[in-house]
């Protein structure tokens, strides 16, 4: 009679090592994922106005965390780092997306004066609007654009602060500061059509 | 007449961010001063201006379906031709032969002899028999056809007749050459 393996066990070969010690992520980059990696994507896609991007950039961002590991004696210098990394990769990818931009824009001019759809004037305002707001970001410091977005994504002062790595008794004077500087180079480079 | 506040800290007051002493204090201040209280309203309109703008970063594009021009169009409709020739073509050649007539029979010293192979014959391939190719659609592309609409149409030039599976954005997915 024929015998008929019902359980058949892996090979030695195939049977995966437990993960050891150094292959676990630290707690810490654990603990800094969950709660920063959701409203990190938020921000980053409202700047990039692509979500699958932001994605990309906040992984990376934290893949670079993971590996300087060592450098950080405070959580707060880490999410600040952290922040930071971020929003300059952000801006980079705003910067490197503008030619990209400008093809898509005219593609969708192209496309709103061919259409018979009601909306078609004020979805490419809209877009237009929009890269201009992400022009205007990307000509900013770092730190300006950077509490902006996070301003406007309805992050509290204390919140920025710890986002900033500044005491949250500056945050209002940095705002107040980053929203004159933002309209100023708004009304100079697109006039007063606010 | 008391101390006049710093714009940094008008506008964490402007967003309710200050200590309770300080809002009320701030408040208070706000009555009686006019600078004070055109700088707050300037912060305030400034504030507001930059949200409104930074807003339109949640405007979501709408997709963009490419406008057609004349040139793709023709571009496809001469697929379309080449297709329906090839499919013509793959008809034409597999299409049933006529059974030979048996020629006359060959006395067997006519017959040259026939050197036999080394091998063992193998068995002629079994021809699998295949349904008409003409009742099925070619696809135009590698994209699955989810829905569309089938329109008959004459070919140019050979007014051969066929059955086009168009999509909802109206590109031709399959083509079937009618008999």
């Amino acid at each position: 009679m024929d015998t008929v393996n019902t359980g058949v066990q892996p090979a030695d070969e195939f049977v995966l090592d437990p993960p050891t010690r150094r292959d676990r992520s630290p707690a810490w980059l654990e603990s800094d994922f969950r709660e920063h990696y959701s409203r990190l994507v938020g921000m980053l896609a409202r700047l990039v106005g692509d979500r699958a991007q932001a994605e990309e950039i906040a992984a990376d961002a934290f893949c670079k965390l993971a590996g300087y590991r060592g450098l950080f004696v405070q959580p707060a210098e880490r999410v600040a780092w952290l922040y930071r990394v971020a929003t300059n990769a952000g801006l980079d990818a705003v910067r490197a997306n503008s030619r990209r931009r400008r093809r898509e824009q005219q593609a969708g001019a192209e496309t709103m004066r061919t259409s018979y759809e009601s909306g078609a004037l004020e979805e490419m305002l809209a877009v237009e609007r929009r890269s201009r707001v992400q022009a205007v970001l990307a000509t900013l410091k770092s730190r300006d654009a950077q509490l902006l977005l996070l301003r406007s994504s309805g992050m509290a002062y204390r919140e920025l602060a710890e986002a900033l790595g500044i005491h949250p008794s500056s945050v209002g004077t940095m705002l107040a500061r980053a929203e004159a500087e933002f309209e100023k180079k708004f009304r100079a480079r697109y006039g007063d059509d606010l | 007449m008391s101390r006049c506040w710093l714009d940094g800290e008008l506008r964490a007051w402007l967003d309710r961010e200050l200590p309770p002493p300080d809002m009320e204090a701030i408040g208070r201040h706000l009555t009686e001063c006019r600078q004070c209280s055109a700088l707050s309203a300037e912060l305030s309109a400034r504030a507001a201006r930059v949200s409104a703008l930074l807003g339109a970063l949640d405007h979501v594009p709408a997709v963009l379906i490419a406008a057609r021009s004349r040139a793709p169009r023709r571009i496809v409709a001469a697929a379309l031709v080449l297709a329906a020739a090839s499919l013509l073509l793959f008809a034409w050649i597999h299409k049933p032969k006529p059974i030979p007539v048996t020629p006359a029979i060959l006395s067997p010293a006519s017959v040259p002899p026939v050197a036999l192979p080394s091998k063992p014959a193998t068995m002629p391939k079994r021809r699998v028999a295949r349904p008409n190719d003409m009742h099925y659609y070619l696809a135009l592309d590698d994209e699955p056809i989810e829905s569309g609409v089938v329109l008959r149409v004459t070919l140019p030039d050979s007014g051969q007749l066929a059955d086009v599976i168009f999509d909802e954005q109206g590109r031709p997915r399959a083509v079937r050459p009618l008999n």
